[in-house]
């Protein structure tokens, strides 16, 4: 029906179009109506979507379309290229297929603010031009349109989280994470520059931009071993790159802005916040991976320590949060960890398939589960009258129940529940882990590994806190919900019920038996990006290791049981019970208490720990950004208003300019 | 040759600013008849567009690369019409055609005559310094910007600010011409001549590595007097200052005009500009890139973190445009060094190009500043622009993109203009590479600060509930003075390719 | 008795550049800063005539160049423009300072 060059541009142009309709049109004429462009354009983005998964499985080679000459000049040529591959196809249909349900849902519980129209009009506004840039990112073909959509993903992001801008808090969160993010991106752009000036110096007569993906993937993949400047050179641009990455997707040190970005409205954390922008450096890294499969291999260790250490550190923050968003947040900042450990595994040919897929499967069945935790928490949140604190509610099965099973899918999905999709993709990290402790660096990625394993039943113990504190326990709604609490309209619960079939069934069919998604980005990506020299994975299961992380997923999800179902009701029972039945009950609480000794004791204490360490962070990052500012005071008494002073200062300058040169004349 | 001629065909290439000059003056004797302000900005926007019907004039009939044969091959001419200075004009008429829309209701009518004949002394000023190849000519230039700049502070606002900026920018500004007097002295002793290109020539000659300390001196005292005009550290003092006391039209032509010139300026004076026949080089020696590379790390890091503290607005775009001379002054660091290697974005095209979107960007920031100012309720501070966005939605967009072009985001000028700036301090080859990586390392950290105070004023308009109502009846010139501004802002960042090779054939590579 | 070399015009014109910074730096009267700044332009035209009138050709003969003492006519034209202006600015200051001393004005700084 279409062909690739009109569905390429048209998958971001039509939510663009439907962003400028609403901005400009939605508060005076669509008013109530404002969500609809947006649903209908992200929705046909999404068909479109699978059109192009269905061009790229029969396509040979990556389908790349030039539009227009974006800047040319003397031997700098960059175009507006879109390309599908398998990686962009994937990333294509996890952003507008979550997406449109996302933007549905949104119609539901952003139903308080068609009130005031511009208000909707300009949340729809965002989405739609959230998607655009979104799509932008994962379609462009050479590194400037990726930044070009990267930093319009920022800017939706900061408009969004700002969006209850009343709130001075949302108001400050929304400027953190633009500024701690366009941190990031400084060295991001900065290693997109060096890639070309180093192309250009590589290669002098060349024509071709070395920020194009092709050009500069063939020159990072016929790196020979024994080059090692430019194995240094790829290591430079590899690490600047990764800043851009780690800030995108809030790792070590620059997470500190997504859990204050929790202020925006809850589908705008599950739709950014946590399903795809946030990903986005996963794609940069997994996009750029022949440059860091170039690079000298401590900087793939870099990426899997950072992945690793942030996977644990946020998710024993997590551990003690009472904040249901934040919980989620935290969980989000320890599920992209795993993505980046992924990553940091590809050490040899023989482990990039395997390390890439295990990401972006991941990163793939993420999307569906923490989408459809956090719409599930909205969910509660509008039951509840905007309360997510897990202290002030409870019980909620019985009044939710819906929503209950959906949080409840997600839950399990994300504790790594056997047989789920989480499991899968997380089983398929772990065994990546565990493969690359056979290469260089082993030893450290054996400490990678077994902090993953950890890190696994750490996820299952907070999400199945989290699960019981709200939904199980005896009824309590706070009184901000109103008398009559209620489950949410179908436009909210039917996108859960079909996110939900997404986060429970959607794992196992595309990857451990079918083996689809390896093969799509081996076939129709991989293989192109490193000129055909990296080897298949092999097929199979590792059923210890599942074994074994099936046992971390269910202990911690049984912990939490015992934790938060079953000992708070235990002495109620104690009391009723035989003198017999009472010794053994005692028993069993001594288990309890064993337990608590042994596994919580020291978890609450380590998560007290990590809440410092997180506290440190969020001060340093803090006290980075506040450094122009202090500086900016010291230089200020020098423009003190007199005129005499401005010429004095003049001359000095000229003098010292002078001098300075002067001796370095001499020398 | 009849040197007669020859003169006369050199007056032909200033016919433009000759038409100009003469007109203001018209304007300086008639504006005591008639005391309306629209009929006089009317009047200028006339003239502006006569001048550019002479400029276009003899590209009519031969229109296919003709600039080259307008001139002499050696150049000895004391004006040549180049690339450089047939872009600049085309830059300087289209600045003073939205100065003129965007001032055409800030000025009182029984001043309008004298402020637009000023302002139009100002764009032939800005015209003859791009063209001019002789040290006279270009003194005589940048004093036409300069004298007439000083009666539009003194004629514009009379409270106790604008004084005090007016008698700053006075002092400071001759102080300045004094210092760049001196190294033109210099230049001319060392070569015997005041014509450019023969003094270039004459310096290219001595032994670039031991250039006399006379050299060191004028090449200091050139970059001092001209950095004053465009505002490098520490020669910047007086910008703040005077652009918060004096008007809004006074800030926008001060933040924009004189840059042009001054870099105009640097650019020839400094062997930067290699059009056609002449071979690239630097007659100033070794010795030009460091002084700017020192130069360039200051002045954008001066003016990124006081710009951080400032609550005016005036003073924030004031420091926010110190801070773009700054990324502007990366482009004369790197240009000598990428004279000699086949780079693709040279550091002189880097530098035109920034200071088309600089200028588009700014004096568009200014013109929305005051397209929403009333005499009695003017736009000082970030918090008069709260809510904007919901009592003029079209204007805080479009000052939204300026300002979003000022951090540099993608598709718009100033991130176009950023990546090529940025792009040539990565290009330079190894021997200096180190050097230049940090520099590029420093601007990029500075433009991630930079993003805090245009962000301040973006989460105003967008994200505050307005302090107060700004009623101001719309008026269609100063929005069309605007509309430009952010159509330009735009366009170079959705397609620079034109203007960049418009740039790249201006400072020739 | 040496005699007079260009050397010695030079040490003068740098000698009033310095004396005109000074001024500049040093006195609070704006007649007296804008004296300082005259200063350092007649430094410029001293070396400017100086120049002119000492050049020799690559040959070594004594040539007459004319632009240097142009240059120094310009000067000293534009010069009395710029006094001109300074008159009606200081003129304007003094209605609203009630002084001429340019430190009273440090309204604007920050």
């Amino acid at each position: 029906m279409f062909d690739i060059r009109t569905l390429l541009v048209l998958i971001p142009v039509l939510p663009l179009l439907a962003a400028a309709v609403t901005g400009f049109f939605g508060p005076r004429f669509l008013r109530k109506n404002s969500h609809w462009p947006c649903i209908v354009a992200v929705a046909s983005s999404c068909v479109l979507a699978f059109l192009v998964l269905g061009k790229v499985a029969h396509a040979e080679a990556p389908l790349i379309e030039r539009y227009y000459t974006w800047m040319q000049t003397g031997s700098l040529d960059i175009g507006l290229t879109l390309r599908a591959d398998g990686l962009t196809a994937l990333m294509l249909i996890t952003i507008t297929f979550v997406g449109s349900w996302i933007a549905i849902f949104a119609v539901g519980y952003m139903s308080h603010e068609r009130e005031h129209e511009a208000g909707y009009a300009r949340f729809f506004a965002a989405v739609a031009l959230f998607v655009f840039s979104m799509t932008l990112l994962v379609l462009g073909d050479n590194y400037l349109v990726m930044f070009a959509g990267w930093e319009g993903v920022g800017l939706c992001s900061y408009l969004l989280i700002g969006f209850w801008f009343q709130k001075p808090s949302a108001a400050a969160a929304a400027r953190k994470a633009f500024l701690v993010t366009r941190l990031g991106d400084a060295g991001m752009m900065l290693g997109i520059l060096l890639l070309w000036a180093g192309y250009q110096y590589a290669h002098p007569q060349t024509t071709a931009s070395g920020i194009n993906f092709e050009t500069a993937f063939t020159w990072a993949s016929s790196t020979l071993p024994d080059d090692t400047d430019t194995q240094l050179f790829f290591g430079t641009v590899a690490l600047l790159l990764l800043c851009g990455a780690v800030g995108k997707s809030a790792q070590i040190p620059l997470y500190v802005w997504l859990p204050d970005a929790m202020e925006g409205p809850t589908p705008v954390s599950a739709l950014i916040h946590a399903a795809t922008m946030v990903t986005a450096g996963v794609y940069l890294v997994a996009r750029s991976m022949p440059i860091f499969h170039a690079a000298p291999p401590a900087v793939l260790l870099t990426v899997a320590s950072i992945g690793a250490a942030t996977a644990l550190l946020a998710a024993l923050i997590a551990l003690t949060q009472h904040d249901l968003k934040r919980v989620l947040a935290y969980s989000t900042i320890s599920q992209i960890g795993y993505m980046f450990l992924a990553l940091g595994c590809a050490t040899t040919d023989g482990l990039v398939l395997l390390a890439v897929t295990a990401a972006i499967f991941h990163l793939f069945t993420h999307a569906f589960f923490k989408a459809l935790l956090f719409l599930s928490a909205g969910s509660v949140m509008h039951a509840m009258g905007n309360v997510i604190d897990m202290r002030r509610f409870s019980g909620l099965r019985t009044v939710l129940p819906t929503t209950h099973w959906t949080f409840l899918c997600g839950a399990a999905a994300l504790a790594g529940v056997p047989l789920l999709s989480g499991f899968w993709s997380k089983d398929e990290i772990l065994g990546a882990a565990l493969e690359a402790s056979h290469h260089a660096y082993g030893n450290v990625y054996m400490v990678l590994f077994i902090s993953g394993l950890v890190t696994a039943g750490l996820t299952a113990f907070y999400t199945f806190r989290a699960y019981f504190l709200t939904f199980w326990g005896e009824v309590k709604v706070p009184p901000e919900a109103g008398h009559h609490v209620h489950e949410s309209p179908p436009v909210m619960t039917v996108p859960l019920m079909v996110l939900a079939v997404g986060a429970v069934g959607l794992g196992i069919v595309v990857q451990p038996f079918t083996h689809w998604f390896g093969h799509l980005l081996e076939h129709h990506w991989l293989n192109s990006s490193f000129g055909g020299t990296i080897q298949p994975a092999p097929h199979g299961f590792n059923i210890p290791l599942m074994a074994g992380s099936s046992l971390f997923a269910l202990g911690g999800v049984g912990l939490a049981w015992l934790m938060y179902v079953r000992s708070p009701a235990l002495p109620g029972k104690l009391a009723g019970t035989m003198q017999g039945l009472y010794q053994l009950s005692l028993n069993k609480f001594h288990v309890d208490e064993l337990y608590y000794v042994f596994f919580v004791g020291p978890a609450t204490l380590f998560a007290g720990i990590c809440q410092a360490i997180d506290f440190l962070v969020d001060s340093v990052v803090d006290l980075v950004g506040q450094l122009p500012g202090l500086l900016g005071k010291l230089v200020r008494p020098i423009q003190n208003g007199l005129v005499q002073f401005y010429a004095l200062a003049m001359i000095l300058g000229l003098t010292v300019f002078l001098s300075a040169l002067v001796l370095r004349m001499a020398k | 040759m009849n040197p007669t001629v020859e003169l006369a065909n050199v007056y032909l290439l200033a016919l433009p600013e000759i038409v100009l000059t003469l007109s203001a003056c018209l304007l300086f004797l008639a504006g005591t008849f008639r005391q309306n302000r629209h009929f006089w900005a009317m009047k200028s926007l006339g003239i502006l567009g006569a001048a550019a019907f002479i400029l276009a004039l003899p590209f009519y009939r031969q229109p296919v690369d003709p600039l080259f044969a307008l001139q002499a091959p050696n150049m000895v001419q004391p004006i040549v019409l180049d690339r450089l200075a047939l872009l600049l004009k085309i830059v300087a008429l289209i600045g003073g055609a939205v100065l003129v829309l965007f001032s055409w209701n800030e000025v009182s009518d029984d001043l309008a005559a004298e402020y637009h004949a000023c302002l139009l002394v100002i764009i032939a000023g800005v015209g003859l310094s791009a063209m001019a190849n002789d040290l006279i000519i270009l003194f005589l230039a940048l004093e036409m910007i300069s004298i007439p700049t000083y009666v539009i502070l003194y004629l514009q606002k009379t409270d106790l600010g604008a004084r005090e900026a007016a008698a700053k920018y006075f002092l400071l500004s001759v102080f300045s011409t004094g210092l760049l007097l001196f190294g033109f002295s210099y230049l001319y002793g060392l070569c015997g001549t005041t014509n450019i290109t023969a003094l270039l020539d004459g310096l290219r000659s001595t032994d670039a590595g031991r250039l006399p300390l006379i050299a060191l001196v004028a090449l200091v005292m050139v970059v001092a007097g001209l950095g004053f005009k465009i505002t490098a550290v520490p020669f910047h003092f007086y910008a703040p200052d005077v652009y918060q006391g004096t008007s809004l039209t006074s800030a926008a032509l001060l933040a924009f005009v004189p840059k042009v010139a001054g870099f105009a300026a640097l650019l020839r004076v400094l062997d930067f500009v290699w059009p056609g026949n002449r071979p690239p080089g630097v007659a100033l020696g070794t010795q030009a890139p460091i002084l700017f590379w020192i130069l360039a790390a200051m002045t954008m890091t001066v003016g990124n973190v006081l710009a951080l503290l400032q609550d005016n607005l005036k003073r924030i775009l004031a420091y926010s445009s110190v801070a773009h001379a700054g990324y502007m002054l990366i482009g004369l660091a790197t240009a000598p060094e990428l004279a000699h290697q086949a780079a693709a974005v040279g550091g002189g095209q880097a530098v035109v190009f920034y200071l088309v979107s600089y200028g588009a960007m700014t004096v568009g920031a200014f013109a929305v500043l005051a397209y929403l100012s009333t005499p009695q309720a003017p736009i000082e501070t970030v918090d008069d622009l709260a809510g904007v966005s919901r009592s003029h939605p079209a204007v805080a967009l479009m000052m939204a993109i300026f300002l979003f072009s000022l951090i540099g985001m993608p598709l718009t000028a100033g991130f176009a203009g950023k990546f090529f700036l940025f792009l040539g301090a990565l290009e330079v080859r190894p021997e200096q590479a180190v050097l230049f990586r940090c520099l590029a390392l420093i601007a990029a950290l500075n433009a991630a600060a930079g993003a805090w105070y245009y962000l301040r004023i973006i989460a105003a308009m967008y994200l505050r509930t307005p302090l107060r109502a700004i009623d101001k009846p719309a008026t269609w010139p100063g929005l069309a003075a605007i509309a430009v501004c952010a159509a330009i802002t735009v366009a170079l960042g959705v397609y620079p390719t034109p203007l960049l090779q418009a740039a790249k054939a201006a400072v020739g590579q | 008795m040496t005699p007079i070399t260009l050397n010695h015009y030079l040490a003068l014109g740098a000698v009033l550049f310095v004396c005109g910074v000074l001024c500049m730096a040093t006195k609070r009267n704006a007649i007296g800063v804008l004296m300082g700044v005259e200063l350092v332009l007649n430094g410029a035209n001293i070396n400017f005539v100086a120049f002119a009138y000492y050049l020799r050709d690559p040959q070594g003969n004594a040539v007459f160049l004319v632009e240097g003492q142009v240059f120094a006519l310009f000067v000293i034209v534009l010069a009395a423009a710029e006094a001109a202006i300074a008159l009606a600015i200081v003129l304007n200051f003094y209605n609203n300072h009630l002084t001429v001393d340019v430190d009273t004005a440090e309204e604007l700084k920050g």
